[in-house]
């Protein structure tokens, strides 16, 4: 994949991370849209994906080694610790930069918070592409997951999911509003689906927003905006405080 | 690595961005370049970089390549498309991704030393691959990718009967999940698509299944660009359109058409085995379109 937009000028800082597999295609106008959303209103702003320089089937989520290449392009926006903006999985690696001090303010939206519930909605994934592959369930979780043991790697929606990533997930460490309680004043979430995980972090004290009306590609595919205004000013608002 | 970022101005001014693949230095390039069209308005990464893959092994075979993105769509300028599924599938088949495919040939013609060009095309991307083969002269191949085959009707239309038997066998895995019933319940399923299966199937085994109304630009564009090249039609067998396609490829019929149906695949094309087979099938297609216009 091609290395991300380059930084332009401008005295804030926002890092955009983009999910990782099909989610990053069907959300990246999403994050093209935000990024130049933030420009006009004098941001500076870089995008960081999993998918940079890859060109095959191949995917790498191993959270150590995200978050140090995250971290990394965080330090290479210079200046003043930047704000970062992350989608799913790229809010998990959003929050440990947080966490981790590398950024002053993170939004996250509809964060994945826990990596294994991750791994199980892969495997779900996994389980329905049968259903258009073959017209029925040929194989169970377990036979798919031996299958990764096996070869080395999980395959999801086509991609080559290393079956170091699954083991890396599977025992990454779930983000609660009780472990990021220290970072409650410069941690924003949004979102659009997931109506109890919004109330749970709202009820706990966190900055949370419900936005129902947003609808990305990887929400469903029967209706795509890739241009979601409110999601926008939901997030700048956010940023500038 | 083969690939370098690339961008260009279409005739509205807009910048477009895409990825050449270069053959490596040692490896001489042949003059017979590759465009691959993805489908859909996702952008090229979609899906799982499938035209990604297949452009940088050709590439290392020496043949240059281009993907990009329309405006609009992913990393280009442009106002971004919106809208229901139905709304942007009838702008890609009513060619609305036509004019931007045009200047880019052109384009790649003119940054490359490309005289003569193959298009690829997955789903949409392969509709307006052919709409482009047929008005570009140096297209001499087109390799379409689960092309779906039916004139883009009215959101009230029919859907084929594949489509709705797919759909019916995934609602059918959901009856026994607690979150679809919830999702139900809370309004976060999608109605539209729910009602108009069921209506369809009603309507199938009422009546039949619904009268075919093949898409007669995309009949047009095969058999003018058979015409000067050759054209591979690719889908899989289980593909929601695949009773569409084999109805339309009744009426393609001719010589320099040559149509494969994958066994245990589906219109991504998302597992190891039907990537194989897809790429073995490109691979020939490829390479015979080389040896044809190295000996024209």
């Amino acid at each position: 994949m091609p290395p991300p937009d380059s930084v332009s000028a401008g005295p804030r800082k926002a890092l955009l991370v983009s999910p990782p597999l099909e989610e990053y295609a069907r959300t990246l106008r999403a994050f093209v849209g935000l990024g130049a959303h933030l420009e006009a209103k004098g941001f500076s702003v870089a995008r960081w994906s999993s998918a940079e320089r890859r060109v095959d089937r191949s995917e790498e989520l191993v959270v150590a080694e995200l978050g140090a290449s995250v971290a990394e392009a965080l330090h290479r926006s210079g200046g003043e610790s930047p704000a970062v903006v992350g989608l799913r999985f790229g809010a998990y690696l959003a929050i440990r930069a947080l966490a981790q001090g590398h950024a002053a303010r993170a939004v996250l939206w509809e964060p994945v918070t826990d990596p294994r519930q991750y791994v199980r909605e892969l495997v779900r994934v996994a389980l329905a592409n049968q259903l258009t592959t073959y017209g029925t369930v040929r194989f169970s979780a377990e036979m798919l997951l031996d299958e990764a043991r096996r070869t080395g790697y999980f395959l999801v929606d086509g991609y080559r999911l290393s079956q170091a990533s699954l083991d890396d997930l599977e025992k990454a460490p779930e983000v609660t509003p009780e472990s990021v309680a220290d970072s409650r004043q410069s941690l924003s979430l949004i979102f659009w689906r997931s109506k109890r995980t919004f109330e749970r972090w709202r009820d706990s004290g966190f900055d949370a927003v419900f936005l129902p009306t947003v609808r990305l590609a990887w929400d469903n595919i029967r209706f795509f905006d890739s241009n979601p205004v409110a999601l926008y000013d939901a997030t700048l608002e956010r940023l500038q405080r | 690595m083969t690939w370098t970022p690339c961008s260009f101005r279409n005739r509205n001014g807009r910048e477009l961005r895409g990825l050449f693949f270069d053959p490596p230095p040692e490896r001489p390039p042949f003059p017979l370049g590759v465009v691959y069209l993805p489908g859909f308005v996702l952008g090229y990464s979609a899906v799982h970089r499938l035209g990604l893959h297949v452009l940088d092994r050709f590439s290392q075979a020496g043949f240059p390549g281009l993907v990009f993105d329309h405006a609009g769509v992913g990393e280009s300028e442009g106002d971004s498309l919106c809208g229901a599924h139905d709304e942007l599938s009838r702008h890609v088949a009513s060619g609305g991704m036509l004019a931007d495919t045009i200047d880019a040939l052109g384009y790649f013609g003119s940054a490359r030393p490309v005289e003569r060009m193959l298009l690829i095309g997955h789903c949409g991307g392969a509709l307006t691959a052919s709409y482009a083969g047929a008005v570009d002269t140096r297209v001499v191949g087109l390799a379409l990718l689960s092309p779906p085959a039916l004139e883009v009707g009215e959101p009230d239309a029919a859907m084929p009967e594949g489509a709705v038997n797919q759909r019916l066998r995934f609602y059918r895995t959901r009856l026994t999940s607690g979150r679809s019933w919830t999702n139900l319940m809370l309004g976060r399923t999608d109605y539209r698509t729910l009602a108009k299966t069921m209506l369809s199937k009603v309507r199938i085994t009422v009546g039949g299944a619904p009268s075919l109304r093949l898409n007669p630009r995309l009949l047009e564009a095969v058999r003018t660009v058979s015409r000067r090249g050759r054209v591979l039609i690719i889908a899989g067998d289980h593909d929601e359109q695949i009773r569409e396609l084999n109805e339309f490829m009744r009426a393609v019929t001719g010589q320099g058409v040559t149509y494969k149906i994958l066994p245990d695949t589906s219109h991504g094309f998302v597992t190891d085995e039907s990537m194989s087979l897809l790429t073995a099938e490109l691979d020939a297609f490829v390479h015979a379109a080389a040896s044809l216009e190295a000996n024209r």
